[in-house]
């Protein structure tokens, strides 16, 4: 890897400080080589080491105090630092009990050792997994290049929704849940604090800047996630299909999150699709398909057909799309729970 | 003391108990291993080190056209620099194929075929010095697949072989095919595809040289091949071997993927001598991905001829390999796909043509199992659609037609123990074949598949007729001894091996053995560890070894305790009478008595293993001492609606001959089961063809192998009936197990939810894809149409014993009589 500065900033403002660039323009456009932010470390590091970033100055956000707590619960909501532990998320009692979703996201991600280190922020600010982004020698579109090699190469891993000019799937298990939850991100930047709805969070390729996954800018840092509570928090799951069942990234996943009646009748729903697109996609035509209904065979069979509406797979991710129908049917039949059919 | 030992282990127990072997003794180097201790060639550091890197072509084919390495030399902390000039002699681990250079000449033919080399002071300096070469290319088309190689001559990868991109073509016919199946009452003809995959050991290849001022030179490398390592170092260094030391450090895992003789090996050597300092290289995990020597993807139509009882009548088999950029042991690869179809179940008539194709791509080699995967994957399918053809139970099928013990197949392998019907017996009855077979409800099935291997070739790799494996004994007049052998340890126990079987004879603790092993300066020549030959062959060895070190002493002993030397026996560190067991003394005392009489006691032991029976052209590949068996059931559950496959448990049972440590053989059942398990699921070696032939993605996170989570129960059963050639009746265990795991998976696959996946990896597109066909009315089956068409050349005509051959090639003339 490259050589680099140090930093270790105790306040957020000094972080912000630290991550100011000087020079706009082309540089605001590419981060690989201005300063980072270092969380977990456990992607950064990877691509530095894979030498696709080549970051001036890395600065530690783990001496600043107060980001590594969960607070809250079920009733009152949750607030996560942004440095809380994927091992933290998966672990905590309130968590696992009142959004069940979020613990199995946690837990479904890489290995133990992995979650010991890699934190919530950090999840959701992941770089994307496509192997020609990964590999050195390409300049791929979102590497400043003018070419999406996947878009006509090996395509396996690659977006069937929402594609263009990018083919990227974001990689975090973390973010479909916590949309399907109603979460928001607090952002501190030069400007102060802001709260952004995690939906409006992360910018498809053809929308925003192709370099960049989400609106963030160099100098912001995210310093805690916001989890509203929720009548739909209790009947939550995060479903994920792995190639292998530990250290492996979604080939696609499902949110679900539902409220229901007493008498097993649908209020209210949301499904996120996590590995299928360059953004957690969430399916607005599939949720409303359940309002109203029993979460019975042929309802579930219609909300799959709808959360994959507008699917067009590449070349060799054809898979993708009968995989997430059958996750998302066995997503909503879980959250159903004893009152399916 | 000269003569060599020939494959006549007998046991040497003289029905005595056995002590040692037969026990779960730790392994000798364990505590070491666990403690982290181990010295692995990484962990070397010498005073002064330099440390290299290799610049690896980016181009999958093309010529070069120059090379500017003044800007690395330039850089400070650089030493040196060298390209291909430097080291213009080839080398190869076949004689045949001696094709490779240590940095190309003046063409590359894959991405990662090296071209320069830097020493430096550290690692980092060196990476920075190979950014700084700069190399000229003109790029050539590329050859990517078999179908391709088979089709386009231009450009040769190499200009030598069997034409065009044809590296070699066999054709060996055994028996008069056209009345096998004319007496076959159902001929059945299909077409497989065995996915190429890569060994992923957890160590990465590394070495370490060291040029003396008195101009010896000293190589530690992770080679499982250091006698081969060494001959190849003299032939490209120009330098007497007996100049050159080669010492292999223990691996951190080879599966056949340490067994070359490798660029950065030759590199290292030369930077060293040019520089004077030791130099150090490790490659990375990306780097080993191109060194790969893995498992070709082989293309194979098998046409069958069966009785209505499922009796073979004749077998027409057909592979054709992806060999990658160069020959590695890929003629040996090429017979291996013809070679073992023949020792398990009796195939009276058979027909092998095999090709080997260059394409641009990291060279295949040998990886455990070593060509019989392939072909064996082929056949357990093919065997089990007939028995659902004809209506029988294919374990009940498998176990009527099985090959005799103690005969000869068509093609010429004599065939000693045979254990396979009692591996069968045990793992039908253990999972309780008879209630599930074609009676689990619809997502969960069973498969059962069989296969069998070599316990090491019958031939070494360069032709000679010394012995394959020397073990010399030295013991201390305190009491401790000290063997010394070529072999080297992979992880599979060898060095545990030598002691056991030295302690067994000399009735010692295992623990009281210094084992000394593979450094070409210490050690008589072991040929390596590949081909499932180390226990048999270093085995015996260290037997005759031993047994000559227990005559010596035994005399001295019975002149001693004036006793009749056959009334002696070693045990619990004392040889005595049997008759008056407290009449006796301790073992160094014995070895006080007998150095008083003899002078120092050092003994020798070798073996070369039996002639084969086969005369013909090719007949070097296939015959062994003995043949392991091995038979497995799996049982699955597939996932109708993803095509996912969970393979919950698996039986397995393995005919060792005689254990000569059980839990080191159970260690490497499961090992090897673990392994197929990548193999029929998921592991691949897949490259981004069309444009580029880039590896799709050189890392441990992209090529998908199985975790500890995807392992499944494992039951082993091992069938003990001692084979006569084996150290205590030993055989292999390391490869064979292996072998049954990827049909018997999809021969379960089908028996959960009726369709046939007929290439690995089974992946969940590919049984979905099935079952929507199947669901449309089609035939509900994943796999190739058909293979190219090839001009074969003239076979070579044998006939069979049963026929009354000799195991020469008919004259030709015979051929149109």
């Amino acid at each position: 890897m490259n050589t680099f500065e140090w930093t270790n900033p105790t306040s957020v403002a000094e972080a912000v400080k630290l991550l100011r660039v000087e020079q706009e323009g082309a540089a605001a456009r590419d981060q690989d080589g201005v300063p980072q932010p270092l969380g977990g470390g456990q992607d950064i590091l990877t691509t530095m080491k894979e030498r696709i970033t080549r970051p001036a100055r890395l600065v530690n956000l783990k001496g600043i105090r107060g980001l590594d707590k969960i607070e809250g619960n079920a009733r009152r909501g949750l607030r996560i630092g942004a440095l809380v532990t994927l091992t933290q998320l998966e672990e905590h009692s309130e968590i696992r009990r009142g959004f069940p979703g979020l613990a199995e996201a946690a837990q479904s991600i890489a290995t133990p050792q992995i979650r010991n280190l890699g934190t919530v922020g950090g999840n959701l600010c992941q770089r994307p997994r496509c192997w020609y982004f990964r590999l050195e020698q390409v300049v791929c579109l979102k590497k400043g290049g003018t070419e999406c090699y996947a878009a006509v190469g090996e395509n396996k891993y690659n977006a069937i929704l929402g594609g263009g000019p990018s083919y990227i799937v974001h990689p975090s298990d973390l973010a479909p849940m916590l949309i399907a939850l109603g979460a928001s991100v607090v952002v501190e930047g030069p400007s102060g604090k802001r709260t952004i709805a995690l939906d409006k969070f992360f910018t498809l390729p053809k929308e925003g800047n192709v370099r960049r996954e989400n609106v963030l800018n160099n100098d912001d840092i995210i310093t805690e996630i916001q989890v509203p509570a929720s009548a739909m928090a209790a009947r939550s799951t995060y479903l994920k299909f792995k190639e292998r069942s530990s250290l492996d990234f979604a080939l696609s996943s499902v949110a679900a999150a539902v409220e229901m009646d007493a008498g097993g009748t649908v209020r209210q729903a949301r499904i996120v699709l996590g590995g299928v697109a360059p953004v957690p996609w969430r399916a607005p035509d599939a949720e409303k398909s359940l309002v109203g209904k029993r979460l019975d065979a042929g309802t579930l069979a219609e909300a799959a057909r709808l959360a994959l509406q507008g699917a067009v797979p590449l070349e060799k991710n054809a898979y993708k799309v009968p995989l997430t129908q059958t996750l998302v049917r066995r997503a909503l039949a879980k959250v159903g729970g004893a009152t399916t059919a | 003391m000269g003569t060599s030992n020939n494959g006549h282990g007998n046991g040497g127990t003289n029905g005595k108990e056995l002590k040692v072997v037969g026990k779960p003794f730790r392994k000798v180097d364990a505590r070491a291993k666990c403690a982290g201790q181990t010295k692995f060639a990484d962990d070397i550091v010498l005073p002064r080190m330099l440390f290299a890197k290799l610049l690896r072509s980016h181009e999958p084919h093309a010529i070069i056209k120059s090379i500017d390495t003044s800007k690395a030399r330039a850089l400070p902390g650089v030493l040196a620099v060298i390209t291909g000039k430097d080291l213009p002699i080839p080398y190869g681990i076949l004689p045949v194929s001696q094709d490779e250079h240590t940095l190309c000449l003046d063409r590359v033919r894959f991405i990662g075929d090296p071209v320069a080399a830097v020493a430096a002071v550290d690692e980092d300096t060196a990476f920075d010095a190979m950014n700084l070469i700069e190399v000229e290319y003109e790029k050539l088309n590329t050859i990517t697949s078999i179908e391709e190689a088979v089709m386009i001559d231009e450009p040769r990868i190499h200009e030598y072989g069997d034409g065009g991109n044809v590296h070699k073509k066999v054709h060996l016919e055994f028996g008069d095919l056209d009345k096998g199946f004319a007496e076959a009452d159902l001929i059945r003809e299909d077409v497989f595809f065995y996915e190429g995959n890569t060994h992923l050991p957890m160590e990465q290849h590394a070495a370490v040289a060291h040029y003396d001022p008195d101009n010896k030179l000293t190589l530690w490398s992770s080679t499982q091949t250091p006698h081969y390592v060494h001959r190849a170092l003299a032939k490209v260094l120009e330098m007497r071997p007996a100049h050159i030391r080669v010492i292999a450090t223990p691996n951190g895992g080879g599966f056949g993927g340490k067994s070359d003789p490798f660029n950065h090996e030759v590199a290292v050597c030369k930077l060293a001598m040019l520089t004077g300092r030791p130099v150090k290289i490790t490659l990375t995990r990306e780097e080993v991905f191109y060194c790969h020597r893995g498992r070709h993807p082989v293309l194979m139509k098998s046409r069958i001829g069966v009785k209505k009882d499922g009796a073979i009548t004749a077998l027409d088999f057909q592979s054709l390999l992806d060999g990658g950029a160069y020959g590695s042991y890929g003629v040996a690869s090429t017979f291996y796909t013809g070679a073992l179809q023949t020792v398990t179940y009796d195939v009276p008539r058979y027909r092998f043509r095999g090709l080997r194709a260059f394409t641009n791509k990291p060279p295949c080699g040998p990886k455990r199992g070593h060509g019989t995967p392939q072909p064996r994957f082929a056949l357990e399918i093919q065997l089990d659609k007939i028995a659902d053809q004809l209506n029988l139970d294919p374990a009940e099928m498998r176990l009527k037609h099985l090959v005799p013990p103690n005969s000869l197949t068509a093609n010429y392998l004599r065939v000693g123990s045979m254990g396979l019907g009692k591996c069968i017996e045990k793992i039908v009855e253990g999972s309780d074949w008879k209630q599930k077979y074609r009676k689990l409800p619809f997502g969960k099935g069973v498969g059962i598949a069989c296969s069998s291997y070599i316990c090491g070739a019958g031939l070494p790799i360069y032709w000679n007729n010394m012995p394959h494996s020397g073990v010399q004994l030295g013991l201390d007049r305190q009491g401790g001894v000290r063997v010394q052998c070529g072999s080297i340890d992979i992880g599979q126990g060898s060095d545990s091996v030598l002691a056991y079987v030295v302690a067994e004879v000399l009735g010692i603790d295992p623990f009281d053995i210094r084992v000394v092993t593979a450094d070409t300066d210490l050690t008589p020549v072991d040929l390596g560890s590949y081909s499932s030959r180390v226990t048999l062959m270093t085995g015996n060895a260290a037997l005759q070894a031993a047994e000559r070190a227990r005559e010596l002493l035994s005399i001295a002993v019975a002149e001693k305790l004036k006793a009749p030397i056959e009334n002696l026996s070693f045990a619990d560190r004392r040889v005595f009478d049997v008759e008056n067991p407290e009449m006796g003394v301790t073992f160094a005392e014995a070895v006080v008595l007998a150095e008083t009489k003899f002078g120092t006691i050092g003994t020798v032991g070798s073996y070369t293993p039996p002639a084969s029976p086969g005369k013909f052209k090719g007949a070097g590949v296939g015959p062994s001492p003995a043949y392991s068996y091995s038979a497995a059931i799996a049982e699955a559950d597939v996932d109708p609606e993803t095509g996912i496959v969970t393979v919950e448990r698996i039986w397995i049972g393995h005919d060792i001959g005689q254990s000569i440590n059980p839990m080191l053989v159970m260690g490497q059942v499961e090992g090897g089961v673990y392994m197929g398990l990548g193999e029929a699921l998921m592991e691949e070696m897949i490259y981004r063809a069309n444009r580029n032939v880039v590896h799709k993605f050189p890392s441990l996170l992209e090529y998908k192998s199985p975790t500890t989570m995807e392992m499944c129960d494992v039951k082993t059963y091992l069938i003990e009936d001692a084979d006569p050639n084996g150290p205590f009746g030993a055989k292999e265990v390391g490869q064979g197990p292996l072998l049954p795991v990827m049909p018997a998976i999809a021969n379960a696959v089908y028996d959960a939810v009726g369709v046939r996946v007929d290439e690995v990896p089974i992946t969940p597109e590919k049984v979905l894809m099935a079952l929507r066909d199947k669901a449309k009315g089609k035939e509900g089956r994943f796999g190739p149409k058909d293979v190219p068409a090839v001009e074969w050349p003239t076979p070579m005509k044998v006939q069979t014993p049963a026929e009354g051959g000799d195991g020469r090639e008919m004259p030709r003339v015979a051929i149109h009589s």
